[in-house]
């Protein structure tokens, strides 16, 4: 099973019983009412619905994980610990003890959107074929450094990554994650600005493959050996 | 994973805002809605807070109580108790309560000097 470090990641426990509806109402997916040993991505949005990260939120029963981009961490707690007021909602920062891969194409028989605990790693499947993999660094995951294969597949499959398609400033339905915006779970940060690029049918794009004698060279946003992933108008 | 609860669960240092004494007002239809929903009952008190979220990031949060849990200062206006959790003090101070008397988006609505924008339906500011 090909398997990438995800090293420019960082690695937060929330603990709280705020932790959901806190983290719910600061960004783009459902995240409240998500179970125990379920697993989501979110992206928490500022009031112009700009991503300040793209999150990966593990509700491992007594505490969330919560997996994001680390250049975005500083503007991400930024964001929410002056919001955090009386809620009861206390971060800690655990990058330094865990080490976090992507598993990608031949993966477990998890079930998309479960994450388990197996030989001391936390597995959480983000959907038909990617995984992310967590272990305590005494573990030792075996995987290779962020390779050009990895984007060739996510290429080929249009997944959208950190630092290509996601960047701090997008908007989700321009950089490929419009289906991490949940139409229907009422306020959020950034919601009415999605809200009416929906309504209106006014700026969502979408991600496309194509080959790069066909991808016009300003619009790609992951350039590949023969194929590019390009974001263009729906 | 390690959650490092065994080892450095040392919590990241939370934004503490500066707690300010609060000064409000309360419009003339907002008096009046309130003592229709107080009646002769002083004892109760009108909590005015702050929760995260909303289209803007912060939302206002009213509720009619007879105490909380959460560290409030208590200010009378208009023979009325107000209670505003410390937690909040800086993003409340200077608000009016007013109250707008429509079929469609009426209600209390807080008119907020702190706030550099709020959305469509009003409950929430950034």
């Amino acid at each position: 099973m090909p398997q990438v470090a995800f090293s420019d990641s960082y690695a937060t426990i929330w603990r709280g019983k705020d932790c959901l509806s806190f983290l719910d109402g600061l960004s783009s997916n459902q995240v409240i009412g998500l179970s125990p040993n379920r697993v989501i991505q979110s992206a928490i949005l500022d009031k112009n619905a700009k991503i300040i990260d793209l999150v990966i939120i593990l509700n491992l029963g007594d505490f969330l994980a919560v997996i994001g981009y680390r250049p975005n961490y500083d503007a991400m707690l930024e964001f929410i610990t002056p919001k955090i007021l009386d809620s009861d909602v206390s971060i800690s920062d655990i990058s330094e003890l865990n080490d976090i891969a992507i598993s990608y194409d031949e993966i477990t028989n998890i079930e998309i959107g479960s994450c388990e605990t197996i030989s001391d790693i936390t597995i959480a499947r983000l959907c038909e074929n990617m995984e992310i993999h967590i272990a305590a660094k005494i573990v030792e995951l075996d995987c290779e450094k962020m390779t050009q294969k990895f984007h060739e597949w996510r290429i080929e499959h249009q997944i959208p990554w950190y630092g290509y398609e996601i960047n701090r400033g997008s908007i989700p339905y321009n950089c490929g994650i419009n289906e991490l915006v949940h139409e229907s779970k009422g306020c959020y940060t950034g919601q009415e600005i999605l809200t009416r690029m929906r309504t209106r049918n006014r700026g969502i794009k979408i991600l496309r493959t194509l080959d790069n004698s066909e991808a016009n060279p300003q619009k790609v946003s992951t350039k590949g050996t023969y194929k590019s992933l390009v974001i263009v108008n729906q | 994973m390690d959650c490092g609860t065994c080892e450095t669960d040392t919590p990241l240092e939370m934004h503490t805002p500066e707690v300010v004494d609060v000064n409000l007002s309360i419009s003339d239809n907002a008096v009046k809605m309130l003592g229709d929903a107080f009646g002769d009952d002083r004892s109760m008190a009108l909590l005015v807070g702050v929760l995260s979220g909303g289209c803007s990031g912060y939302m206002y949060d009213l509720q009619i109580v007879e105490s909380s849990d959460l560290d409030c200062q208590e200010v009378i206006i208009e023979g009325f108790r107000v209670l505003i959790p410390k937690s909040s003090s800086h993003l409340l101070n200077g608000i009016e309560i007013d109250y707008e008397d429509r079929l469609m988006g009426g209600g209390f609505k807080i008119v907020n000097p702190n706030a550099q924008s709020s959305c469509g339906c009003g409950e929430s500011f950034s």
